[in-house]
């Protein structure tokens, strides 16, 4: 069996065995609904930005934050997806090397 | 081997050994021996009143937030949804031994590491998931702060775990070869043998630190900590869906463990054996011990400060293993 082979019929086994775990419990549990209890503040005053997410990577990767939004982004959704595949190509060719077993 | 054997030996795996009641009794276990040991270290007493030595507190705690507690959950919020993500994290991990050598039934392929390195990534997306999807802004912080790491730790496990399985299987990149047949201190090449041995060295830290920052253990643990428990992605979950996490987050422990100990300490190999099973577990008993040791002997850090940490040690750590598994 090959290795994506077994990532399927793994993949259902596993879908499978969720169920397993899953129903029983469903079928028993009761649930109740309340508001969401924020400090007795309104919930507008909550809101997370993905500015903020991303306050700790900004922080570490200062450098390449900046270059990415001063240099590299056009403001553009899509051409962060453009962007993204030569990425993703460059991923699948380092797990190709990290994989290499020698020979052709 | 009769295909309906094969069928029934493969759920006997997945579903009771080494698989789903294995892996909750050995993660619960370990829960009770990680709290007893994190509180003798802080000069506390830890579980107590249930069970022998309190050592079924855990199992009571899960018992009672499974089956007696109801589902409190706010508006909009998926609370079946949520139970169902996490019921797949724990049913991804269970199937993954399946990869393990400790069962006759186990199926393993070449690469077959990668296939593990994707079920166990079930359970880090449920976490994410259940933080990111709440309507509080609580867990989502707690999903932020667990995926702000997640991009240092878990790069860091996958090429970790491809340099460990390189150096012990470099012929078919299997897990269940590196754990079952590692080919390992061949006497007549000391070179190789030295090569394998700092591999192992360098993924063991690295997998090490990882994993703690993946189980969110000491130093990685601000939504352990009580003044800042608004921090955590199971803070609005209560009954099922808790216990469920709480199991998830145990299961992924006792698995990860259980393969990090086989693979840096490879002798004996991992068999299906019931030898070979004791000696895996006394190996599991003395990695767990020394990350509990480690990691409670540490203060928390700050977001950033974790994520620096994360960038500066494992990763760089498993990038050095990987390299040093081309000369094995």
């Amino acid at each position: 069996m090959d290795a994506l082979s077994l990532a399927g019929l793994l993949t259902a086994i596993s879908l499978l065995v969720s169920l397993i775990v899953w129903l029983p419990l469903a079928s028993r549990t009761r649930i109740r609904r309340t508001e969401v209890y924020l400090s007795g503040e309104p919930q507008a005053h909550f809101s997370i930005s993905i500015a903020e997410a991303s306050w700790a990577v900004r922080r570490v990767l200062e450098r390449l934050y900046s270059t990415l939004l001063n240099h590299v982004q056009t403001g553009v959704f899509n051409d962060w997806f453009a962007l993204s595949l030569p990425y993703l190509l460059l991923l699948l060719v380092l797990l190709a090397v990290a994989t290499y077993r020698g020979g052709v | 081997m009769e295909p309906l054997s094969a069928v029934g030996g493969v759920l006997l795996t997945v579903l009771v050994f080494p698989g789903l009641v294995f892996l909750v009794l050995l993660g619960l276990l370990s829960q009770w021996y990680r709290r007893k040991l994190a509180a003798r270290l802080q000069n506390r007493v830890g579980p107590k009143y249930v069970g022998p030595f309190g050592v079924l507190q855990p199992f009571a705690d899960v018992y009672k937030l499974l089956f007696v507690k109801e589902l409190v959950t706010g508006p909009y919020t998926p609370a079946r949804a949520i139970t169902y993500v996490m019921s797949l994290g724990v049913a991804a991990i269970a199937t993954s031994v399946l990869l393990l050598p400790l069962s006759p039934f186990s199926i393993g392929a070449e690469y077959d590491i990668l296939v593990f390195i994707y079920l166990t990534l079930y359970a880090s997306i449920a976490f994410a998931l259940v933080g990111l999807g709440s309507v509080s802004p609580y867990p989502g912080l707690g999903g932020i702060r667990y995926t702000t790491l997640m991009l240092a730790f878990e790069p860091a496990i996958a090429l970790s775990l491809i340099a460990a399985v390189r150096a012990l299987a470099p012929r078919s990149l299997s897990l269940r070869d590196a754990l079952g047949q590692p080919e390992i201190l061949a006497p007549g090449d000391p070179y190789r043998m030295t090569v394998q041995v700092l591999v192992l060295i360098t993924a063991g830290v690295s997998l090490s630190i990882a994993v703690l920052a993946k189980s969110m253990l000491k130093p990685f643990d601000i939504p352990e900590a009580e003044t800042e428990v608004a921090g955590g992605y199971l803070a609005e979950l209560s009954g099922p869906a808790l216990g469920l996490g709480i199991l998830l987050h145990e299961v992924e422990i006792a698995l990860y463990v259980l393969v990090l100990s086989n693979l840096v300490i490879p002798i004996p190999p991992a068999a299906p054996d019931p030898l070979n099973i004791l000696a895996s577990l006394a190996k599991y008993v003395v990695v767990l011990t020394i990350l509990v040791v480690v990691a409670y002997s540490m203060g928390r850090v700050r977001l950033d400060q974790a994520l620096r940490l994360l960038l500066r040690i494992p990763l760089p750590l498993s990038v050095l293993s990987l390299a040093l598994s081309f000369f094995v």
